[in-house]
């Protein structure tokens, strides 16, 4: 189908995103006073000076490696995701659940049966699922020591879901999908809640005194990444059932 | 009081938990919501606003905070109160969907209106999308989905645009915490200030329904059950009018003010809101569905809102807040009357609801005081509103007595096609069997009474109102050192 | 280093916008917005970027001496969160175009709406 745009909207569109442009180049060469978007500006005169230096309750604490810090992730970003901002990841994780609820309940019901798969994939399905888990596995368990963490966990694990689906191995229902998602969801605020009665402050990290670089250490991250994990791979996964038939 | 973050944490469970609970969830639908009111009236009654909670044990800058103020705790209890008033409208079964969506819609706003980080605000706002987006496409059919779909592509491009402004902000600033942006604000560069408040204020416009991004308003007004008109209506313009609020006055600006590099800005935000307010008048006007009309009114309401604020001017300030609490009375009744009407009349074009003003007179005696209040009849909760943003804006530039005469060609506008609605109300026409019963009657009369009193009494909330203007006076200083301590 | 990055990242922002802007067929539109997600999320990295810049991941105790050479870790905190929103209302719209399509009878974005659908 043909796609069949008028001119004048072309030519509006090219002239608004030519102002638009010109307004930017005309912001960024002003030669006023004060701090410029094309300023060069350090991590250490942003926020993110006390993040890497872990100094945030204490101004002059130091930390070494092996040693206990006031967060005790080696992972940084992790740290910031998971420790300092983690009222941000949170919500995140409810922007994804309420997205796909809606996803869930938007499209129309029309199912289709799988088609029967090749031999190739009929053999090596298992094997692949068990990889691909154990990759998952991986890489949410060490979320708080290298690259990764919760969410490319929650997909790759979803992915082995998707390649036992496309081989017709029905490995979990859609009502389970649901109520793990549910349990995880719950979990992560009730978690926040506790720490609320213990320590006075929701989500506070109550487990101290680890050691940076331990798989061990990170105090909550990695439960709170493996809750996420979970979490997300439940959700994907029920994208693929809304597609085939029991 | 760090458990004020329960008003946000307990809807969010109640979500999750939602999914499972059938038939009991219109029952913890009110539970959750009586609760979240209780809760922020006990915190007004305390008496220890205003407060900063730090989520996590992080002082603030360097974590997340919920900062509690005398603009808060209002903004506050006018969401929470509207949530429950829009809850006693559903009258039939609603899936489990529904009833999640509600949930994360009652958390996102009220978060929306606590928090005291730019990014967790962004990340609310896009929460409060999502829900809509849901709730609108509720009854899935023809029109649902084309408004739906519609309001969720202009609103995912708008979001993008604050990310970048957020982003900006970071690059310069190096923090993301409003006090502390409010703090350096004053080291930036003009130039640089004014990009990231246009980028900043195209995301805040989708909520405020001011041209050129409300196409989706009286579609999705349209498309949507009742219940849903009045979350729209009661709960996510009431958290944008505090976004802009908070926003353009408190973070981006001295004093209230709008300082004179952006001046430009709030010539454009007047410019707009001229626009936005003839269209609403003007569509209005040749509407014959009683819910867009009230769509259309809704948008002209808020592009008068606008106005004031941007003038720059403590009385017109004032002003605009007397607009925003009488258009939410006003509207909240409006809904709610037009909901039951189209229920018995059977259709929502407001000429098949000829009549019905004779047999239930109380509904229409309220409408008619709201619409008399939307006008600005005095003794009525929008005259005040009027009179103050009109009377400063005459003393003020060209620009401001252009606006004054938009504003009092708006409201005879309004005058022509309100009063027609009434007419057709009250005149003589055949009805059918009734099936209304006398208790639906009952809200919109307490809240035509609460606007009487406003209007004819104005002091009653006038004093809230100073002290809401007094804390915007004396920003950033005083926001500041409740959340940062002196260094 | 920097420019190269925001040079591109504003380019495909743009791109997107003008599909957003003046494309009728929705899936059309779905995809340009997706354009200008993966735009804003490069933007949104590069203003964490320093020359000659290394990861903030702590190895040993050497990298903790290193402490000022790393980027900032911040903005990729700002990022992740972005691309799940990215894809959320990716899947949505998606969601909500199959049902267009079936109860307006195309898929184009202006298709009149008052008329009768063949609809579910």
């Amino acid at each position: 189908m043909k796609d069949e745009t008028s001119v004048l909207v072309n030519i509006i569109a090219f002239l608004i995103l030519f102002v638009i442009g010109i307004y930017i180049y005309i912001v960024a060469i002003d030669t006023g006073a004060g701090i410029k978007i094309t300023d060069n500006i350090t991590p250490t005169m942003r926020v993110a000076d006390k993040y890497l230096n872990k100094n945030v309750l204490d101004d002059n604490s130091t930390y070494q490696w092996g040693g206990t810090a006031e967060d005790t992730a080696a992972n940084i970003v992790t740290s910031v995701v998971v420790d300092y901002r983690l009222f941000d990841t949170t919500l995140e994780v409810i922007v994804l659940f309420i997205t796909i609820l809606g996803f869930g309940f938007v499209i129309p019901k029309d199912k289709r049966k799988i088609i029967k798969p090749t031999t190739i994939l009929n053999r090596w399905a298992p094997i692949l699922m068990l990889l691909m888990l154990m990759i998952g596995g991986y890489t949410f368990i060490n979320g708080h020591l290298s690259p990764g963490g919760g969410f490319p966990a929650g997909a790759i694990i979803s992915t082995a879901i998707l390649t036992g689906v496309l081989t017709g191995r029905r490995t979990i229902s859609q009502k389970s999908l649901k109520i793990i998602e549910a349990i995880t969801g719950i979990s992560i605020f009730s978690i926040g809640i506790i720490s609320y009665f213990l320590t006075g402050s929701f989500f506070q990290n109550f487990i101290l005194n680890d050691k940076i670089g331990d798989l061990f250490s990170g105090g909550l991250i990695p439960i709170f990444y493996g809750l996420i994990a979970f979490k997300v791979a439940a959700e994907l996964s029920n994208i693929y059932f809304e597609f085939y038939e029991e | 009081m760090n458990s004020i973050v329960f008003l946000v944490v307990i809807p969010i469970i109640a979500a999750f938990l939602s999914l499972f609970l059938g038939k009991v969830n219109k029952l913890i639908a009110y539970i959750v919501t009586i609760f979240n009111l209780s809760f922020s009236v006990v915190v007004l009654v305390s008496g220890k606003i205003p407060f900063n909670v730090a989520i996590g044990g992080w002082r603030a800058p360097y974590g997340i905070n919920f900062v509690v103020t005398d603009i808060t705790i209002f903004f506050l209890l006018l969401i929470n109160v509207a949530a429950v008033l829009s809850l006693t409208t559903i009258k039939e079964h609603m899936e489990y969907q529904f009833y999640a969506f509600y949930f994360i819609l009652l958390a996102a706003t009220n978060g929306m209106v606590l928090t005291g980080d730019i990014f967790n605000f962004y990340l609310f706002t896009e929460l409060t999308t999502f829900a809509i987006g849901g709730l609108v496409a509720y009854k899935r059919d023809r029109l649902a989905t084309g408004a739906s779909l519609k309001y969720l592509i202009l609103s995912s491009t708008a979001s993008i645009f604050s990310l970048a402004a957020i982003g900006l902000i970071y690059k310069t600033l190096g923090t993301l915490n409003f006090a502390d942006i409010a703090s350096k604000i004053s080291n930036l560069n003009k130039a640089s200030l004014s990009l990231i408040l246009i980028l900043f204020i195209s995301s805040m416009l989708v909520e405020l329904k001011i041209f050129p991004f409300n196409l989706w308003v009286v579609k999705a007004y349209d498309a949507s059950i009742p219940a849903v008109n009045l979350f729209l209506h009661g709960m996510v313009s009431t958290a944008g009018v505090y976004g802009a609020i908070r926003i353009l006055l408190m973070v981006f600006s001295k004093n209230g003010v709008m300082s004179d590099q952006s001046s430009n800005i709030a010539n454009i935000l007047i410019l707009l809101a001229f626009i936005t307010v003839m269209i609403g008048e003007i569509g209005a006007l040749t509407e014959k569905n009683l819910i867009k009309v009230l769509a259309f009114s809704s948008m002209a309401q808020l592009g008068i809102f606008l106005f004031g604020i941007s003038l720059g001017n403590y009385e017109a300030l004032k002003g605009a807040f007397y607009i925003v609490i009488s258009n939410y009375f006003a509207k909240l009744i409006m809904f709610i009357v037009a909901k039951n009407y189209s229920v018995v009349a059977g259709s929502r074009n407001y000429n098949a609801m000829k009549g019905l003003g004779r047999k239930y007179p109380g509904l229409a005696i309220a409408f008619t005081i709201s619409a008399l209040s939307l006008m600005g009849m005095p003794f009525f909760a929008g005259f005040w509103g009027k009179l103050s943003i009109v009377g400063n804006a005459l003393l003020m530039d060209k620009i401001a007595i252009t606006g004054v005469i938009i504003i009092l060609i708006s409201s005879v506008i309004e005058g022509v096609y309100y009063l027609r609605i009434s007419h057709t109300f009250f005149s003589d026409g055949n009805i059918q069997d009734t099936k209304l019963s006398r208790i639906n009657c009952v809200l919109p009369i307490i809240l035509a009474a609460v606007i009487l009193i406003i209007g004819i009494y104005p002091n009653s909330i006038e004093n809230i109102i100073w002290t809401m203007i007094n804390e915007i006076q004396n920003t950033p200083e005083k926001y500041i050192q409740v959340i940062l301590p002196l260094k | 280093m920097t420019q190269v990055f925001i040079l591109s990242s504003l380019s495909l922002m743009f791109i997107g916008l003008y599909g957003v802007l003046t494309r009728k067929n929705l899936l059309k539109i779905i995809i340009a917005l997706n354009i200008i997600e993966t735009g804003i999320n490069l933007l949104l990295v590069s203003f964490g970027y320093i020359d000659h810049g290394i990861t903030p991941i702590l190895t040993s105790q050497e990298s903790i001496l290193n402490l000022n050479k790393m980027v900032d870790p911040v903005p990729q905190a700002l990022v992740l969160t972005s691309i799940v929103i990215g894809l959320g209302t990716t899947a949505f719209a998606l969601a909500l175009a199959i049902r267009y399509k079936i109860t307006h009878n195309s898929i184009l974005i202006n298709a009149s709406e008052e008329e009768e659908g063949r609809g579910i």
